[in-house]
């Protein structure tokens, strides 16, 4: 065998052997980014529930006021009905619109607000699934229910439910 | 047998050098692409990392409205759209969200300011960005005291942390170069009225006419109508004669109310003041449904449940038909700020009597 013969040979399996090393490294790494994409993507969808909430929070449909002054974390009740009607069972002609509004703040998401002390009541004042759905993400933030004819409060919660849906 | 001066070992010694540095270039390639990639990568993380920074920011400056704050940012330029921030090809959609601001936010200080639009209930908070490096001119005489003082006193209306200055326009002893990379003149109709000639004719500083026309705008606001319009002016390069003016951006638009005026003054032209606008008004459109179904189901519960509050069942107290006169003329904003303007004021004195006689309140 003549020595340069064998001299391209080494360099042949060098070359092998590293070109393996590497593909195996890129397989670690790729599973390793999967486990990590995968961890963020469940971050970011509470993220979602969270900001959704905040947003409720402080709709100036839900928000009770006196005069221009607002009180944080109080929802009219008067207005809870009001928006559920709008939002939920209305059929007039501007129904699509309105969805298509409110579909762009709330996105796939089910908000609900309960009433669980002195009386027990719920409102689903918005819920758009689109189909094709895996799971939800859900956050609950705490609010008194006002009712501006009787000046009562009761204490209750806003529920908001993400829903994950299958990708296609 | 023998060849003298030809041995096959040294051609196939050359042969594996050639190889070697072939395949070398090779793994080199990958591994620059595979940085390339995560430089990207990177870049567009920080990207990510700085845009979810400024939307906490703007949260937070919404549930506190009324409020100017001023934020350290990291010296990297993001855009401004209407409902839209972006920043190396990652962008924010804020579809519920009305911001006015300029097209290009850069500098080392963020500056938020939220003001809240009642109409006359609470609509919706308005948010106006900027940063320091964008400059703020109302343009008044020093020679005539009184506009001059009228032009302070809007100046001293304006939020207290953005750069802003009273001064005239005149090259000579006008207003002098900052090195800001925007500039945004104020004019007041009864500080400066502005006909279209004498806009056109108007006299710059040199360095406003070296700026890009893009860094030069302008906001006339027209206090004399009513409503209070306001017009955009861009700066132009006029092709004929290679002269740089200020010239009218569109019509006026009507505005309604102090922070729809400051909208103007923050948006980077007429389009973008345009989109933010309608998205106030569509907002507007749709709170007003709700306080209007809740008005009918209040008037319903006061002749029916709680009939015996007869000081609640009088005329003047509710406003039902105000409220939706009020959402219907919000989907034709530029021909019905009258209208509002006059049901609002029903809709104020129903609440006052509502609150007098300790009845439910409109808002």
């Amino acid at each position: 065998m003549k020595k340069s013969q064998l001299k391209i040979g080494e360099s042949v399996a060098v070359l092998m052997i590293f070109f393996v090393l590497v593909i195996v490294g890129i397989v670690f790494w790729s599973r390793y980014s999967q486990v990590q994409i995968k961890s963020q993507q469940e971050t970011d969808l509470l993220s979602q529930a969270i900001k959704i909430s905040q947003t409720v929070t402080f709709l100036s449909e839900l928000q009770c006021s006196t005069l221009e002054v607002i009180k944080f974390s109080c929802f009219d009740v008067y207005k809870i009905n009001a928006t559920r009607s709008l939002l939920m069972e209305s059929s007039d002609d501007e129904r699509e619109n309105r969805t298509s509004y409110y579909f762009d703040i709330f996105g796939f998401s089910n908000i609900t607000v309960y009433s669980i002390y002195p009386s027990q009541q719920s409102w689903n004042i918005y819920d758009f699934t689109g189909g094709n759905i895996t799971g939800y993400v859900s956050t609950q933030v705490p609010v008194s229910i006002l009712d501006p004819i009787n000046n009562q409060f009761s204490f209750g919660y806003v529920n908001v439910a993400v829903y994950t849906r299958k990708a296609g | 047998m023998r060849f003298p001066g030809k041995k096959k070992g040294a051609i196939e010694i050359q042969f594996n050098w050639i190889f070697v540095l072939i395949v070398g270039a090779l793994i080199l390639v990958f591994f620059i692409n595979i940085s390339n990639s995560q430089r990207k990568a990177a870049d567009q993380k920080l990207a990510f990392d700085l845009l979810s920074k400024v939307d906490l920011i703007m949260s937070g400056a919404l549930t506190i409205p009324k409020t100017g704050q001023v934020f350290d940012m990291p010296n990297i330029p993001f855009g401004l759209e209407c409902s839209r921030i972006s920043m190396s090809g990652v962008s924010r959609q804020f579809p519920d969200r009305i911001i006015f601001g300029p097209d290009q936010l850069s500098g080392k200080k963020l500056i938020v300011v939220s003001q809240d639009w009642t109409v006359p209930f609470k609509i919706s908070n308005f948010l106006y960005l900027t940063t320091s490096g964008v400059r703020y001119v109302v343009v008044a005489n020093a020679d005539e005291p009184a506009q001059f003082q009228t032009a302070t006193d809007f100046l001293n209306s304006l939020p207290d942390n953005i750069t802003k200055e009273v001064g005239n326009l005149s090259p000579t002893n006008g207003i002098n170069d900052k090195n800001n990379y925007k500039i945004k003149l104020i004019f007041l109709s009864d500080v400066f009225p502005l006909p279209y000639q004498k806009l056109i004719d108007l006299q710059l500083p040199d360095f406003i006419k070296r700026m890009p026309n893009s860094a030069v705008s302008g906001i006339y606001i027209d206090g004399s109508s009513s409503p209070i319009t306001v017009r955009f002016i861009k700066k132009e390069t006029d092709l004929s004669g290679g002269v740089v003016r200020l010239n009218f951006d569109g019509e006026p638009i009507p505005v309604y109310k102090e922070p729809m005026i400051f909208g103007a003054i923050f948006a980077e032209n007429k389009d973008e003041f345009n989109c933010s606008y309608l998205k106030a008004f569509k907002k507007l459109h749709y709170v007003s449904e709700v306080y209007r179904e809740r008005e009918l189901s209040i008037s319903n519960d006061y002749s029916t449940t709680y009939s015996y509050r007869t000081e609640c069942k009088v005329a003047g107290i509710r406003a039902p038909e105000e409220i939706n006169a009020i959402s219907i003329a919000a989907t034709t904003p530029t021909q019905s700020i009258g209208t509002i303007s006059t049901n609002e004021g029903a809709i104020s004195y129903a609440n006052a009597n509502a609150l007098r006689s300790s009845c439910a309140p409109i808002y």
